[in-house]
């Protein structure tokens, strides 16, 4: 076979390597396929496509030109081509953000490509780049790499595209070719080993204290990105953030798209949504049900208190209202009795499961809103007609499908901010359609009639003239990306709530007094509680920055306890939560409602799903929500309209949020500043042990391998002899006299050596066994000699020899050549 | 007329050769005072079966230590006095008519010896030269279509004047890398001057002194032999081809190590742990030998041939 020699080894100063283009550019092809199959606008990106190749060739021969007229003065140019292939690399990344700036701009309807598939795209250009422009010998193996990579991804997603075939082809011809280099390698390795001319280079104690510094502030930034939840999020890079949310098959876990979509098909039970409107009867609990076996039931509180006697009609009218509210369980008290304790029972989690959901987790589902609170229940008494729309606009994305929009946002605004997720009802039974907070969108495969679906009264959409929305359908929602890092730094928006609540109808609040008495009543214990929210918030400015106090404050000093509920005798529930601290979630929700509306934020909780990122199952790669994931946290009006949610209660955690890069480092560098705020005392113990360790790093190392070196000296000494090498290396390293790694140990430290004659002997006799070890066909020195050569090493690594004494050695070296004005090149100057 | 070899190959034995060649040391460092380290290369060119070539001034004892070393190992010197009119014939012999026979005779030449000593060597003109390059290479000489094999320790100790280039035919590329070393005896210490000219008072000859031979007890073959079968393990082999491969690619290098040279470099290094007293080399016995070797092979357009070495050794890693 005709080896491929001196392939990798083409002349830096030549031209183009022809073979590397040939290599490079169908894997360019290949990844280009797969992107614009996988777009919806495949023309544009063969456009973009033929224009970056032609850009390629005119930078690749321009510089070529320009090299050429100037090589007597500067020669080759590496670092413009450096330049170029990263400008080219960098391109795909500005365009997409200029397209980003312009759609938000300009309105434009392109969405442009995931992430993940601009990556591969400035691959596509680096490789394409680098084998055009690049001549450097070095780069063939990064491009061949670069080139089968790309390869690789494209086979990886092709078995979907109408270009697999040209991908298999172009795969199997890659292969045949790896062998043959790898063959013809092989040979050349054989036959003419290649020059080593990459000699290895010690790291400088600067670069060390360089990266040192670098790995704790990385350090610190995890623990920031760690300790917030909300800055986990960045714009989906990952691939399952699932792209941009389009049902795109590049995507790896989209939108319930691709195969489990098709693999619904045969099992409605086990596997995840799917475009069904199967039909199946069974005995399925009601939310109310739910709620009081989760909870415990509701004791019927006997309560003595003055009154005065009011007319019969009256009368009627109040024990008329009250009927018709529990009757539809549009209230929910908070005093109740423990729940039961759960038994252990034999079932399958698809069995019990409400709802699968599919989609960002942590996430919060809404169910149910109460807004008015009377000391002990909750109610949807906020005053007015039930609140019906029924002429929400259809519009059909780009795939055809029928969108119900529910909110003032087109799709150019669904696709721009907005996350995408999908439920399929199993054993819930409510007209009620759980929705996320800024719910946008709602999809359900055929139905096209947006009259199907109406506002509740407490702004929960449900399907109109239904008992239950049929189990096993499949509903797709959007809504807006949870925005709370910008209403951090508002402080008036409270202000502005009032304002426009006191202007404006409301949810039918016909006066100010009714909107007041709804969202910032705190009826009983009202000096508690606002001395409580005024000591949780003491420092913090007016905004969200309070409400995330309290919502803090809440998680971190209280505890979750189901059982821990308010006795019947207690003569304020919240007074009682806030004593002993700790309750079930519904406490959670009303204590932290009751002190935001102390401040002053209009306040109403919500009740509903909580999609716990534990609950997601691998398999089928969905979240199995149960009954158990009932929960109840409180919402803020920022505007009168729009209800935002946050978390009081621990172990529950906010969804995430999606923030901007600035946002996003903001927030980071707060949190992380305020743990270590929280965490001060044990970060100055941290800190001082660091500052000491770092100080005394030498001694410390040197002392562990001290340690190592007697260990081994006990099991053979040739195993001392070797690690004293070793140890003397890195000790002359500490001591800033690194050994070049052209230079034997021999020719370093023997000048080194100053004192007695028996010390150039013991290292003489050490370095001696470590060449027999490493260039003698006898690798064993003599046994009789063993005890002096242990000896000889000790010697040598626990006396003599330590770093401070190789320093003044080399002070002394370095001071008698400056004498002599000589340069000491070791075996050199002898001659 | 053959040479035979006047030596009998007796079993090595490493007292006997350490005394051999601390003898040798003794007598050649009396000789040449001061220059220990050059003794040190001419001693390791004698064991590698090298020749030498000394590029420096006259009068700096390059004849002196070249009778000396004839002397020690119990040979025959000879000398030639390279001149522009010398012939080839001159150098390696040649055939004469007998009248009485009416035969030819070989009258062999200076080569016939253990030590040739060829004195300003850049004086003969390159026919003259080339006449060496046989006899250098391959231990004999052919005259007439009739090869004669010469002594199995044939050494040729050159020397070359630097200062007088005037009428001199620098040597080859070709015979150059037939020698092992190259090297500078360059000016004595004072002390070492002071030293010599005490030993001069009282002295009738200026070269009188004669060594007593070195060899008596184990031949100078015995020793050589032993020191080509000093191991080179596979490391070294490849450091040393690794270094070799860097004075081909070096940019200010035109011309690098030859195979040759190669072969050369690692008898050399040999010779070095021999006297290290190793019976393997290492990377130091490599390095110690490298720059005479280097300097005598290497051409380019290199300001120093001091750094551009350095910069060779500089990029490759020792093996550890």
């Amino acid at each position: 076979m005709k080896q491929p020699a001196g392939l990798f080894r083409a002349s830096d100063a030549g031209g183009i390597q022809w073979w590397i283009v040939f290599a490079a550019f169908p894997a360019y092809l290949s990844a280009q396929l797969m992107r614009a199959d996988a777009s919806w606008f495949s023309g544009y990106l063969w456009l973009m496509g033929g224009v970056n190749v032609a850009l390629i060739l005119i930078l690749g021969r321009a510089i070529d030109l320009f090299e050429r007229s100037e090589r007597s003065k500067y020669g080759r140019n590496s670092w413009l081509r450096s330049l170029v292939v990263g400008m080219l690399v960098a391109l795909p990344w500005l365009i997409h953000f200029v397209y980003r700036i312009l759609q938000e701009r300009l309105g434009w309807n392109y969405p442009g490509e995931p992430l993940e598939l601009l990556a591969i795209a400035s691959l596509q250009n680096a490789t394409l780049a680098g084998a055009i422009v690049v001549r450097s010998s070095r780069s063939a193996r990064v491009i061949i790499a670069m080139s089968f990579f790309l390869t690789l991804f494209s086979v990886i997603i092709a078995s979907e595209s109408r270009a697999a075939t040209w991908v298999y082809l172009q795969a199997v011809l890659y292969a045949l070719i790896a062998i043959w280099w790898l063959m013809g390698d092989y040979w050349e390795r054989l036959q003419h080993r290649f020059v080593g001319q990459a000699s290895s280079t010690r790291i400088s104690m600067r670069t060390m204290h360089l990266v040192s510094v670098a790995a704790i502030l990385s350090m610190l930034a995890l623990i920031g990105i760690w300790i917030a939840p909300e800055t986990r999020s960045l714009d989906g890079f990952l691939p399952t953030s699932g792209g941009e949310r389009l049902s795109d098959p590049s995507a790896r876990s989209g939108l319930g798209d691709g195969e489990m979509l098709v693999g619904a098909q045969d099992e409605a039970y086990s596997f995840g949504p799917v475009e069904s409107n199967l039909f199946m009867e069974d005995k399925q609990p009601s939310l109310y049900d739910m709620m009081s076996e989760l909870n415990g039931e509701v004791i019927k509180k006997k309560r003595t208190e003055a009154a005065v006697g009011i007319d019969g009609a009256v009368a009627k009218s109040n024990h008329q209202k009250l009927a018709n509210s529990e009757g539809s369980s549009r209230e929910f008290s908070i005093l109740r009795h423990a729940p039961k304790k759960k038994e252990r029972r034999i079932s399958s989690d698809a069995s019990q499961a409400l709802l699968y959901y599919i989609g960002p987790s942590p996430q919060r589902l809404a169910l149910e809103t109460y807004e008015c609170f009377d000391g002990w229940t909750w109610t949807h008494s906020a005053p007015g007609q039930e609140v019906s729309f029924h002429d929400f606009p259809l519009i059909h994305d780009p795939a055809g499908k029928p969108w119900v929009m529910v909110r003032k946002a087109g799709l150019r605004t669904a696709t721009a901010n907005t996350w995408t997720a999908a439920i399929k009802w199993i054993r819930l039974t409510s007209p009620r359609i759980p929705t996320p907070d800024q719910f946008v969108a709602l999809h359900i495969d055929r139905v096209d009639r947006p009259e199907f679906f109406a506002w509740t009264e407490d702004e929960v959409l449900q399907m109109t003239d239904r008992e239950q929305v049929p189990a096993l359908t499949v509903a797709r929602l959007t809504a807006q990306q949870r925005q709370v890092h910008h209403l951090r730094s508002q402080a008036n928006f409270v202000r502005e709530a009032r304002a426009v609540a006191s202007d404006l109808s409301v949810k039918g609040v016909a006066t100010k007094d009714q909107f007041d008495k709804a969202y910032f009543e705190v009826p009983i214990a009202s000096t508690l509680i606002q001395r409580t929210a005024r000591e949780w918030t003491q420092g913090i400015s007016t905004g969200w920055e309070q409400i995330d106090a309290i919502g803090y404050r809440l998680q971190t000093d209280f505890q979750l306890d189901d059982q821990a509920v308010v006795p019947e005798d207690a003569m304020c529930a919240v007074a009682h939560f806030l004593e002993k601290r700790r309750g079930p979630a519904y406490m959670f929700a009303t204590t932290a409602a009751m002190l935001t509306r102390a401040l002053g934020y209009p306040t109403r909780i919500v009740s509903g799903l909580y999609i716990d990122p534990k609950s997601y199952d691998k398999r089928s790669r969905q979240h199995i929500v149960g009954k158990e994931h009932l929960h109840w946290w409180p919402q803020v009006s920022i505007d009168g309209r729009e209800w935002i949610s946050f978390e009081p209660t621990p172990t529950y955690l906010a969804p995430t949020e999606k923030l901007t890069w600035k946002q996003w480092c903001e927030a980071s560098l707060l949190n992380a500043w305020r743990w270590i705020g929280r965490n001060i005392f044990g970060l100055c113990i941290l800190g001082g042990a660091l500052v000491v360790g770092y100080r005394l790093r030498v001694w410390i190392i040197d002392r562990i391998l001290t340690c190592w070196l007697t260990l081994l000296a006990i099991v053979s000494c040739e195993w001392a002899a070797r690690w004293g090498v070793r140890l003397l290396d890195y000790r002359a390293w500490l001591a800033g006299y690194p050994r070049p790694n052209y230079r034997t140990p021999r020719q370093w430290y023997s000048h080194l050596v100053r004192s007695e004659k028996d010390e150039y002997g013991a290292l003489d006799m050490l370095l001696r066994s470590e060449e027999q070890r490493l260039f003698s066909p006898i690798k064993r020195t003599k046994r009789r000699l063993d005890d002096r050569l242990r000896s000889h090493t000790y010697r040598l690594v626990f006396g003599r020899w330590t770093v401070g004494n190789i320093s003044r050695s080399k002070a002394i070296l370095d001071a008698s050549q400056a004498r002599s004005s000589g340069f000491h090149e070791g075996p050199f100057a002898t001659l | 007329m053959n040479v035979e070899p006047y030596t009998i190959e007796v079993p090595f034995s490493s007292i006997l050769a350490e005394e051999a060649i601390e003898h040798l040391r003794s007598n050649l460092n009396s000789t040449l005072l001061g220059k220990e380290d050059v003794v040190e290369l001419v001693i390791a060119c004698l064991l590698s079966r090298g020749h030498l070539l000394f590029d420096d001034l006259p009068g700096l004892g390059k004849t002196t230590l070249a009778k000396s070393l004839a002397q020690s190992i119990g040979g025959k010197l000879a000398r030639v006095q390279c001149t522009p009119d010398l012939l080839p014939s001159d150098v390696t012999g040649f055939n004469i008519l007998n009248q009485k026979t009416r035969e030819f005779e070989f009258r062999p030449g200076p080569v016939f010896s253990d030590v040739l000593l060829a004195d300003e060597i850049n004086r003969a003109t390159p026919r003259t030269q080339s006449a060496l390059f046989e006899a250098m290479a391959e231990n004999q000489v052919t005259v007439d279509n009739q090869t004669h094999s010469l002594s199995r320790t044939f050494m040729v100790i050159a020397t070359q004047n630097p200062v007088e280039s005037h009428g001199a035919y620098p040597l080859p590329e070709a015979q150059l890398d037939r020698f092992a070393v190259k090297l500078r005896i360059g000016y004595p210490a004072r002390s070492s001057e002071i030293e010599m000219l005490a030993a001069q008072i009282g002295s009738t000859h200026s070269s009188g002194c004669t060594f007593r031979d070195c060899f008596e007890n184990i031949s100078l073959i015995t020793i050589q032999n032993h020191v080509a079968s000093i191991a080179c393990e596979t490391p070294l082999r490849e450091y040393l081809v690794d270094l070799a491969q860097a004075t081909r690619t070096h940019k200010a290098v035109s011309l690098g190590l030859s195979p040759r040279g190669l072969i050369i470099w690692q008898r050399m290094a040999q010779a070095w742990a021999f006297l290290s007293g190793r019976d393997f080399v290492t990377p130091d016995d490599v390095q110690h030998v490298m720059r005479p070797i280097l300097e005598l092979r290497l051409s380019g357009s290199f300001d120093s041939i001091e750094k551009t070495i350095a910069e060779i050794v500089q990029s490759v890693p020792v093996p550890a």
